[in-house]
């Protein structure tokens, strides 16, 4: 069920209707729950019951916490040890199982039982760090742990989010739930520009460069006139998909009466590493910077003997991006694309570029942007490439052109790449020069239109499904 | 509120003009008819080839047939005339419509038909009937064939698309809509830079996106997603399935013009150790073997034969030459009691 389906606006519209018809808030959150719970079980009833076992195991050693507090920081060994275990478990399970029977297999013992197949249950990543956060914090004694089980329940598995995020923390999700509801026209006029918005990118234009872009990067040796193609058809697919998700989780949770976080915010105007990190997957992006960024600087600034200050500068960065990395994914290509972003944050910190940095005129600030977005598209390309010895026999074996077939096939993506990006670049041009008016409302007509035109029976799956 | 009504005043004015050009420029009548409609042209080549090489077996099916059957040893083998019709892609719906419009209609029909499948193609009835597939499928079909849209597609639809359908022009225009939109708008700097217009690019892409053309274990993780639809719960229940197929009819066909129907279920490696069958695979292969008795078809099944290991696969569907060697030995010891009795 996912958001661009009829199954899910039918869902959608019986939950709606029974919730505002329900007066009492605690009953609201009782049926968001059944519905958050039964959301995830359409994917695969087993889902839910790992969500509930989780989410019951975190409310209680939280609660343990509170009530021992000696023993806090055995607790949130204890949850960081569950939870990271079973992240690692279905993450990197598939990517290690083959290796792993290989070798005792080689040794003489029989290794059936590894080859059952484990698949990451959806949405895992982001619950995850929702908890982990919500962790962290009780024990360090900034949040109260909840002793209303229905409320962090809720707050770990609510629907709009528990797919792909956005990634929000307990202290924004829980006055909220916790808050009496009435329904009120506002949420309504909040909610459907970004539903519009959400439905145009993901039928219209991520669906649209999906397949051409799928094609070049399953060829076995493309030509670099093509691979530029399709990394550029990337770089469009992967903002309009991912930021769709987004629009369309914060539109229903806003039809729900909540205001949930954004998480885009044109990362690709970005002069910096640093500021595209500020722009892109901004929830993530927090959450890496307060719990994994400062806590490693703290550390590094605390020692008795100070680093040199190129380390300070480098060794935060490098170990969290790193650590980006492997959340997105197991495989070579999503840890070298995480060490890419931390090799360029410390690289512009270490020039002193910082995210905070406006170069002085307009030509400087077009080539300091034309600079940061083709490292932008560079590091989509490893992250989309099959493997890390395909994009090296690119670079290293690949022809500029294989002929006038692969120009037409370039040419005919970087068309399509850049008439899908038009309704985004009119949209940040009308919200700087025209915001209010008629133009934007109109603008709206024209892209749901287009969403009438363009949707078809099947959409592909988000692609932050798989994370 | 006022952002909302502009929107509102904003989509009926636009939805008016795109309805009053749809109607200018495609439809026939309204309501509009639901699903898409065939033209009336059958492509009948296949009708000419039958009737030119008079085969006593012919081997029906999608790329399979002709990378898994080696049509001399076949005939070698058997001591018959065989033709081999193989369309690339084929689902149940174009075997359906090259055996009613070509196969049925040909002076010199065969004895013998052996149709070539796999796993729940023959009951997985919108299984590539959609976008370029409509397309092919079209060639092969008249205006009457309206069982093929009932089944494939209509029988498929939810009933807001068929409410949008019947109804909503620019919903109904989409795939000519879309087909502007391609041809002016994103070919145009195609057309302009490389002289190259619509049918030029199709040959690009088809010549780029070549089968040879890409990674293996890529090609083969896109057919394992591109076959999925096969092997949902709906299309593995084959109780369901059976009365909304082809299948039926295709018996019928046979058997009113005197061939005899063999069905071929073939070897794919889309299972193996790390992804064992699923068993709802297993039910429906009982199921379509007891239905097969019933009708007196006989069905052949290699699905788990050692003779086919995977060295003998170009990828996780098709055979290399050595596989065709094997997979025609085996197809000619298994139709032997069949046809010789």
């Amino acid at each position: 069920m996912n958001f661009t389906s009829l199954t899910f606006w039918v869902f959608f519209a019986l939950v709606f209707s029974t919730y505002w018809l329900l007066r009492e808030h605690s009953w609201q959150n009782a049926l968001l729950l059944f519905a958050s719970y039964v959301f995830y079980a359409w994917l695969a009833p087993w889902y839910a019951v790992l969500l509930g076992v989780s989410t019951l195991t975190d409310f209680f050693l939280a609660r343990q916490m509170k009530q021992q507090k000696d023993k806090a920081k055995t607790y949130l060994v204890l949850s960081l040890i569950l939870n990271l275990g079973v992240l690692a478990l279905f993450k990197y399970y598939n990517f290690f199982n083959t290796q792993v029977a290989e070798a005792l297999t080689s040794i003489g013992l029989s290794a059936d039982w590894l080859f059952i197949n484990v698949l990451l249950p959806a949405g895992l990543s982001f619950y995850t760090l929702k908890k982990l956060a919500y962790m962290i914090d009780v024990s360090r004694g900034t949040l109260e742990p909840s002793d209303d089980l229905l409320s962090f329940a809720l707050f770990v598995s609510f629907f709009p989010q528990i797919i792909a995020g956005p990634i929000d923390r307990y202290q924004k999700l829980i006055p909220q739930i916790e808050q009496k509801r009435v329904w009120q026209s506002s949420f309504f006029y909040s909610a459907w520009p970004l539903i519009v918005m959400g439905l145009f990118k993901k039928i219209v234009v991520a669906d649209s460069i999906k397949p051409i872009v799928d094609r070049i990067f399953s060829l076995d040796e493309p030509s670099m006139v093509l691979v530029l193609a399709g990394t550029l058809g990337f770089t469009l697919e992967i903002l309009a998909d991912f930021s769709a998700y987004t629009d369309l989780s914060r539109g229903v949770a806003q039809l729900l009466g909540f205001n949930t976080s954004e998480n885009f915010n044109r990362p690709y105007l970005s002069l910096t590493p640093t500021e595209f990190w500020n722009r892109w997957h901004i929830t993530l992006s927090a959450w890496l910077r307060d719990y994994i960024f400062f806590p490693i600087r703290r550390a590094l600034l605390r020692r008795k003997e100070p680093l040199p200050n190129w380390l300070l500068l480098s060794i935060p960065p490098l170990v969290t991006m790193f650590i980006s990395g492997i959340w997105h994914g197991a495989g070579l290509t999503f840890m070298i694309w995480g060490i890419y972003y931390g090799v360029l944050i410390a690289g512009y910190q270490l020039i002193g570029l910082r995210g905070d940095w406006k170069p002085a005129g307009r030509l400087k600030t077009f080539f300091a942007w034309l600079i940061m977005f083709s490292l932008i598209a560079f590091g989509w390309l490893i992250f989309r490439a099959p493997s890390m010895t395909w994009l090296s026999n690119i670079f290293l074996h690949s022809e500029w052109t294989h002929g006038r077939e692969d120009r037409i096939v370039a040419s005919i993506l970087l068309s399509r790449t850049i008439l899908y990006s038009l309704p985004l670049v009119i949209k940040y041009l009308l919200d700087q020069y025209s915001p209010r008016g008629f133009i934007q409302p109109f603008y709206y007509a024209v892209l749901t239109l287009g969403v009438i035109i363009f949707i078809g029976s099947a959409t592909s799956d988000f692609i932050y499904f798989q994370f | 509120m006022r952002d909302f009504k502009q929107y509102l005043i904003s989509l009926i004015v636009l939805t008016g003009l795109v309805s009053g050009y749809v109607f200018y420029r495609y439809a026939d009548g309204y309501p509009f008819p639901i699903g898409a409609q065939f033209d009336p042209d059958v492509r009948d080549k296949y009708r000419h080839i039958l009737n030119e090489e008079d085969p006593q077996i012919l081997v029906l099916g999608d790329s399979m047939v002709e990378t898994n059957v080696d049509k001399h040893s076949l005939a070698e083998g058997s001591g018959k005339r065989v033709s081999l019709i193989f369309e690339g892609g084929a689902g149940s719906a174009m075997l359906y419509l090259i055996l009613k419009n070509n196969i049925a209609n040909a002076d010199s029909k065969p004895d013998t038909m052996i149709v070539l499948f796999r796993d729940t193609v023959l009951t997985s009835t919108a299984f590539r009937v959609h976008g370029n597939f409509l397309a092919m499928i079209d060639e092969f079909a008249g205006a009457d064939d309206e069982l093929v849209l009932e089944l494939a597609i209509r029988d498929r639809m939810n009933p807001v698309e068929k409410l949008a359908e019947a109804y909503f022009p620019p919903y109904w225009a989409r795939s000519n809509l879309q087909t502007i939109l391609f041809s002016r708008v994103l070919y145009l700097p195609t057309r302009t830079l490389l002289d190259c217009n619509l049918e030029c690019a199709d040959q690009a892409m088809n010549k780029v996106f070549g089968n040879q053309n890409f990674d293996p274990d890529q090609f083969n993780r896109a057919i394992n997603l591109a076959e999925n639809f096969l092997y949902t719960d709906e299309n593995l229940d084959f109780e369901k399935q059976i009365n909304r197929s082809f299948l039926p009819e295709i018996i019928r066909l046979c058997r009113d013009n005197n061939i005899k129907l063999i069905l071929l279920r073939t070897k794919t490696l889309r299972f193996s150790r790390e992804v064992p069958e699923p068993s709802a695979l297993n039910e429906y292969m009982d199921d379509l073997n007891s239905y097969a008795r019933r009708n007196d078809v006989p069905l052949i099944d290699f699905a788990h034969s050692d003779r086919l290991p995977p060295s003998l696969f170009t990828d996780i569907n098709h055979l290399n030459s050595d596989g065709k060697k094997v997979f025609s030995e085996m197809l000619i010891e298994a139709i032997g009691p069949i046809l010789n009795p």
